[in-house]
């Protein structure tokens, strides 16, 4: 990655970091929520011990439920904070998932 | 729920209707006439107002050497498709998709005529498919990273629509004795939020439908494919592998094709129905495959697939992906049940009914959040502000009915380049419709705005008929019981409507009527209580 590259994804993720922190309800709605939604998507295709074919459909139809069911989330929970805390862990751990187990043959 | 969450939630709807509560609007309004897609191609070109015969005629010589002509210099044809007549499109309707000698993809169609074989003048887009297009993808310009970028818009409507109901939902808490509450007696506000509330409850498995197909139809390419596409690393064609199955590769070893006029003598083996169409891949070798699609036995399906060898018509049965999962029937049903396609004309118009409704609801919210903060003590910012938000937000409601009758009339007066159609369309489109945004402004009255354009989309859609008939000279009263009455209906349909909306512009205030504050019982509801007094 070259210098300047670097320097951009930088400045966006200390942006990113700065708006979470001053608005973390809005940032999650806009943007975690969307992260979260795609990574766990991800890692319910590769983890679910079901035919791919289905599996890949029926996904289909829930990730936009997933999606919506964080973005609900982002103005329930009682603490702003936790709530991007929860997308950004949930986004995290399923990247970890997905570079670690193998896509389907 | 306690009160910090419910107001958290309340604000999360107020808001989600604010932001994009406009654009919401736009896409169930252009939606309520994208449901008469087919009604409306046939009103707009009178080639098609035209009966089919039961037995389909022969088109093989004019379909196979149209295909071998046009695709002549290319170096791969990737596959080729032919519908046959049906109601709506009472002609032969060929697709051909090849690489040319600079390996670039080319798609060419051509229509022929059903009863004859003669090939049909091209009509250019417009009415319709403006109609239909802009309700999908807003025909995204190419220069803001085209089409496709607007129909991820769409569906992100449709997520936020879900939200808005989501949270609608949880807001109100007493849903039961707000279904039933109109009090049409009481204050402006009070009425509009009522039927707000009792309009949205009573509609509500409505919406929730419309939401997550639409969301589906829209926002699946962009949000399940990420998901997908994260899975396999990135790696698309093996994504596309795992779903659809590998492609078959061309031997190069000729065959003679099954010939057009033959598929279309294949019936369904069970429901013994015509085929609507085919698609050929790998035309003329030796690995082709013809899906030939037929009208499903259940509605909630857009086809019915069956796969046949292309050179012996062999069914093919031994191949799993050609074989429908049942989620595959879920995902099949998400466009019938958007369109309204799986129940006839009477469950278009609910449709029609129900989707202008989500329209006024949304309507409704974005004026009850400016008469609050305008008349109320929400807002923070100055009256000026208020009113200037409250003119555009009139305007862009009452400017897109009346934007959308308006090419009605170009599709019938235009002159020009059938070339130039489409971009006739949407100037007219676009231009009416700021000129009602202007309208909003220059009048700088809300209420009488909306009665002025109301009455004016009505009167508009009641001269639809008269139209048709001085340009085509097919009046409506003459063709209801013929033998293809659909643009005889569709001019009946518009009058019916516009005349109910002049009654319904007619009946509206020209100015805001300021009453008394409400009572102390209405006053201390929790909700009255987010709402300051007139």
């Amino acid at each position: 990655m070259s210098p300047v590259t670097m320097g951009i994804l930088i400045v966006i993720v200390g942006l990113l970091g700065v708006a979470t922190w001053k608005a973390p309800r809005l940032t999650s709605i806009i943007l975690w929520s969307l992260v979260a939604a795609i990574l766990f998507g991800a890692v319910l295709l590769l983890t679910l011990p079901f035919e791919f074919r289905s599996l890949a459909l029926w996904l289909s139809l829930a990730v936009p439920l997933i999606w919506l069911g964080f973005q609900f989330f982002c103005y329930w929970d009682k603490k702003g904070w936790r709530v991007a805390s929860a997308l950004i862990t949930i986004s995290i751990v399923s990247g970890v998932v997905v570079a670690m187990v193998p896509a389907p043959v | 729920m306690d009160r910090a969450r419910h107001l958290r939630n309340y604000d999360l709807h107020s808001w989600t209707g604010i932001t994009l509560g406009l654009i919401v609007y736009i896409v169930a309004l252009t939606g309520t006439f994208a449901l008469f897609d087919n009604e409306i191609k046939t009103w707009e070109d009178p080639n098609l107002r035209v009966a089919i015969s039961d037995e389909t005629p022969a088109i093989n010589d004019v379909f196979s050497n149209w295909v071998e002509e046009t695709s002549a210099g290319g170096t791969e044809l990737e596959f080729v498709r032919l519908n046959y007549p049906t109601t709506y499109t009472p002609y032969f309707w060929g697709f051909i998709q090849y690489h040319d000698e600079n390996d670039e993809h080319v798609n060419a169609n051509q229509k022929w005529n059903a009863e004859t074989g003669e090939p049909i003048a091209e009509r250019g887009n417009g009415l319709s498919y403006w109609t239909l297009n802009f309700h999908r993808d807003f025909l995204w310009p190419s220069f803001l990273g085209g089409r496709q970028i607007g129909r991820w818009l769409v569906g992100i409507v449709g997520v936020v629509l879900m939200l808005a109901i989501l949270s609608g939902v949880v807001a109100h808490t007493k849903i039961r004795e707000e279904a039933y509450s109109m009090r049409l007696k009481r204050s402006q506000r009070l009425k509009w939020q009522d039927s707000h509330k009792v309009v949205g409850l009573w509609g509500l498995p409505f919406y929730a439908m419309i939401a997550f197909t639409g969301a589906f139809l829209g926002v699946v390419g962009l949000v399940s494919q990420l998901a997908a596409a994260v899975a396999f690393k990135g790696d698309i064609d093996s994504l596309i592998g795992a779903v659809l199955g590998p492609e078959a590769e061309r031997t190069g070893v000729q065959v003679q094709m099954l010939s057009a006029d033959e598929i279309a003598q294949i019936r369904h083996p069970e429901t013994g129905e015509q085929p609507l169409s085919f698609v050929v891949q790998n035309y003329g070798d030796e690995t082709s495959e013809i899906d030939i699609f037929y009208a499903p036995e259940t509605q909630l399906s857009t086809v019915e697939i069956i796969s046949v060898d292309g050179a012996t018509g062999e069914r093919i049965t031994d191949d799993p992906f050609k074989e429908q999962p049942l989620a595959g029937h879920f995902v099949n049903a998400m466009s019938p049940l958007h369109y309204g396609t799986y129940g006839g004309i009477w469950l278009k118009f609910l449709y029609f009914a129900l989707g202008l409704s989500l329209s006024v609801i949304t309507a409704l919210g974005s004026m009850m959040w400016i008469e609050r903060r305008k008349h109320g003590n929400e807002g923070t910012k100055s009256e000026t502000f208020y009113n200037r938000l409250g003119y555009f937000n009139t305007g862009v409601i009452m400017g897109l009915p009346v934007a959308a009758i308006s090419i009605f009339y170009l599709d019938k007066l235009y002159v020009g380049a059938e070339s130039g159609r489409l971009a006739a369309t949407g100037f007219v489109y676009l231009g009416v419709w700021v000129i009602g945004l202007v309208y909003a402004f220059i009048r700088r009255n809300e209420y009488s705005t909306t009665r002025e354009l109301l009455m004016l989309t009505g009167a508009l859609a009641m001269g639809i008929p008269v139209l048709n008939g001085i340009t085509t000279g097919d009046w409506f009263f003459a063709h209801l019981s013929a033998d293809h009455s659909v643009a005889a209906w569709v001019d009946f349909g518009m009058l019916v409507c516009g005349a109910v909306t002049v009654a319904a512009g007619y009946l509206s205030p020209a100015e805001r009527k300021t009453k008394r504050r409400p009572n102390a019982k209405i006053a201390a509801s929790p909700e009255a209580a987010a709402i300051p007094a007139e």
